[in-house]
């Protein structure tokens, strides 16, 4: 209770901050790369995180643009409200989200990196965060981090101008090293903690945790190779395996989770090759991007004892899509697309009465638009669309939340809208409008919760510097 | 020219290193900002030495400076300068010109511009007590960064990009760049998408007396190759020939020249010249 109240006035006090920059004075000091660079936010960003053109070439080429900072460190506040709906479970009469309908501090982050040398750039985020959307605990850990090393040379004539770079990569986030927001990891909605209430039970592997078995944001350490080549074509080969030695420090806690063995467990067995390739082009002010990505994992069953015998297999396969108008004066107008489809092997599972199939399917679909006006008004909307083959027991039949069908198809929209008064701060409103969840939209688990109560409200402040 | 340097980068390079420690020693002798690079990470790459810092000249590291510039010219536009303006300075987007067979003492000048900017006070007026304080604590550099209504709205690329391109750019380097990008082959001219190009024609060859204005020609010739400091028009995107008349006549980019001349030109006068010197070649 008194980390409550102590989280209120904080979130007060920086609601009341952040008001007072927005009309008193502009800040200055803007975060690590624009303070390396010389940049403004708008170079890089249509807004934080979606990258422009130019943003796409500077993290290419390893956040190596700009002068290497004394004191490369950057610091981003994030404050939010969260209103569900029905705030209830039917199923017991329970609330739902206890925290929701209270103003609180959901992430506060350190960025550090930067450029290191002329070859070496990296990006940097440890961060304390909400546990979950109520005024759960707060948690620290390491956030989306990655080192890159990068090369460039000229392909063809020795007169032309270096025009390919060739880069390595090591990251802990799936798809974080990905520049185009049509990826998982920085794809629209860019707010994913707004839900309160209860979700998708179904994701794919590539994109986070769930009941599936997927592994969570920062629990797997990726190694790759890329290439860039005339702006057109982009290539990258990686591998994605548990942290080891040197590496655990990049994910939470000490690498391998401590989930009870009765879970699927998010322990990768050997390396998971992550493959992209995308084509890319850019005319006039205009951008688009077309491009493939997947990765195969196998993942051990029991966390803890790592059997081999025991591991489950995941197969993503997707296509992706983006196009961009960035003219600026006064609109930019994005777009993106993604179709990500799943083959699942859970033998184990299935063994030991977790699920009932042996094997399954799940495919989703995101796609979003955004426009933005004098780069300080926006306007996005999203629409997502998860179907897949009915598994009863995996999906969470006869539980709250859970699919009374089995099925896992979702459908849901996120409308948001944007004012930045500086480039760093930005008020954030959003709505997130659940059409069908878990096979249903009335009474979808069977225990009376239906899909449009978990629609959910959400502002909030997000503040650089 | 140029492709000597380039052919010669990876030597340049070696020269470079060896010569870094001496132009390193010099930077930091006379270095009163908090924010030069630690040495740790001198790069390969040349790094630019401090803004305002000056060899004597005749010594032998004006010398070495004049050997530096070329090779650093080259390493800079293969990293940052081609990310906007293209290849070969052949830009595809109209946000950013086309330096390709731009005139040199434009370019030089322009990025002297960009670089002042940096120092200019008018650009850091913004500043408040808690920016002040970070500042001091940290060391960091100072970032201009603006209130959305402050930004001169058509120099917003300038604001946005470039004063960060050449806040660390020596005087050499700039000069390097400068002749470097005047030697690279121009764009084609190529339709443009709007605008009356036999309007555009007239007003730039013969100008428009009603409207008081003289023949664009007269300064940046017949062919719109341009001079000295008058800016070559042929081939340039005509969407950025437009945003600039419309920063000169406002006067947000002071061209005091041009200023008076323009006055009365309107919007569609705008994408008519801006379209026909985008035809040429």
């Amino acid at each position: 209770m008194t980390l409550n109240r102590v989280a209120r006035w904080l979130a007060f006090g920086l609601a009341a901050g952040a008001a007072w920059l927005a009309f008193s004075a502009p800040a200055q000091a803007i975060p690590l790369f624009a303070r390396q660079t010389g940049h403004n936010c708008a170079a890089c960003h249509i807004s934080f995180p979606e990258l422009t053109a130019y943003g796409r070439e500077f993290k290419l080429n390893g956040y190596t643009f700009g002068e290497a900072q004394p004191l490369p460190l950057a610091f981003a506040v994030m404050a939010s409200y969260t209103k569900v709906s029905d705030n209830t479970d039917h199923s017991s009469g329970a609330v739902l989200c206890d925290g929701c309908g209270t103003a609180h501090i959901d992430q506060a982050s350190l960025f550090f990196g930067g450029k290191l040398s002329e070859n070496i750039g990296m990006f940097g985020q440890y961060s304390v965060a909400h546990t979950g959307p109520g005024e759960g605990a707060y948690a620290a850990s390491e956030d989306n981090t990655e080192f890159r090393w990068v090369h460039r040379f000229s392909s063809g004539d020795a007169t032309l101008e270096p025009d390919t770079v060739v880069g390595l990569n090591l990251n802990n986030n799936l798809t974080m090293q990905d520049v185009w927001n049509a990826v998982p990891q920085w794809r629209y909605p860019w707010f994913p903690e707004s839900q309160g209430g209860f979700g998708p039970v179904a994701a794919p592997f590539i994109d986070g945790p769930d009941a599936n078995g997927a592994i969570g944001p920062q629990r797997a350490v990726g190694i790759g190779a890329y290439i860039w080549w005339h702006k057109t074509v982009y290539a990258e080969l990686s591998c994605y395996r548990k942290p080891w030695g040197p590496f655990g420090w990049l994910v939470n806690g000490a690498g391998n989770n401590s989930q009870a063995v009765t879970q699927p467990s998010d322990v990768i067995q050997n390396c998971a090759p992550y493959y992209r390739a995308a084509y890319s082009r850019d005319w006039g002010y205009n951008s688009f991007e077309v491009g493939i990505f997947g990765i195969h994992a196998n993942t051990f069953y029991d966390s803890a004892a790592l059997n081999s015998a025991q591991t489950q297999n995941f197969n993503d396969y997707a296509i992706d899509t983006q196009y961009q108008y960035n003219k600026g004066e006064p609109w930019i107008f994005s777009g993106a697309a993604s179709f990500i489809h799943e083959t699942s092997g859970i033998q184990p599972l299935f063994q030991n009465g977790q699920s009932s199939n042996a094997n399954n399917n799940l495919s989703e679909f995101n796609i979003k638009g955004t426009a933005y006006y004098q780069r300080q008004y926006g306007v996005s909307l999203g629409y997502t669309s998860i179907t897949g083959s009915s598994d009863a027991i995996l999906y969470g039949q006869g539980s709250a939340g859970g699919s009374a069908t089995g099925s896992p198809a979702s459908n849901f929209w996120d409308m948001e809208l944007n004012y930045l008064p500086l480039q760093n701060l930005r008020f954030t409103l959003s709505y997130t409008a659940f059409t069908k969840l878990n096979g249903g939209s009335s009474n979808f688990d069977g225990l009376g919760n239906n899909a449009s109560g978990q629609n959910t409200w959400y502002g909030a402040i997000w503040w650089a510097f | 020219m140029e492709t000597n340097m380039t052919r010669n980068a990876p030597r340049a390079a070696a020269k470079i290193v060896t010569g870094l420690a001496l132009v390193l020693m010099a930077t930091f002798a006379s270095a009163e900002d908090a924010a030069a690079p630690p040495a740790a990470a001198a790069p390969a790459a040349p790094a630019a030495p401090m803004a305002g810092w000056q060899p004597a000249p005749g010594s032998p590291e004006a010398k070495q400076e004049a050997q530096l510039a070329p090779a650093r010219a080259t390493l800079l536009e293969g990293k940052w300068c081609s990310a906007c303006h293209g290849y070969n300075g052949r830009s595809v987007a109209p946000t950013f010109p086309v330096l390709a067979g731009q005139s040199a003492e434009y370019l030089a000048t322009q990025l002297r511009y960009f670089h002042n900017l940096n120092q200019d006070d008018r650009a850091v007026t913004h500043e408040t007590q808690f920016d002040q304080w970070l500042i001091n604590i940290t060391g960091w550099r100072k970032v201009a960064g603006y209130r959305y209504e402050d930004a001169p709205r058509n120099e917003e690329r300038a604001w946005d990009f470039m004063k960060g391109v050449a806040r660390d750019l020596d005087e050499p380097t700039m000069q390097a760049l400068a002749e470097y990008y005047s030697k690279q082959t121009p764009i084609a001219g190529r339709p443009a998408a709007k605008g009356d190009v036999a309007r555009g024609k007239t007003l730039y060859l013969e100008g428009d007396a009603a409207k008081g204005l003289l023949a664009c020609q007269m300064c940046h010739g017949p062919d719109a190759k341009g001079q000295g400091p008058i800016p070559r028009l042929a081939g340039q995107h005509a969407d950025y020939v437009i945003v600039q008349l419309r920063a000169i006549q406002t006067g947000i980019r002071a061209v005091d020249q041009m200023q008076a001349l323009i006055a009365n030109l309107d919007e569609a006068d705008f994408a008519a010249v801006a379209a026909y010197v985008q035809t040429l070649n």
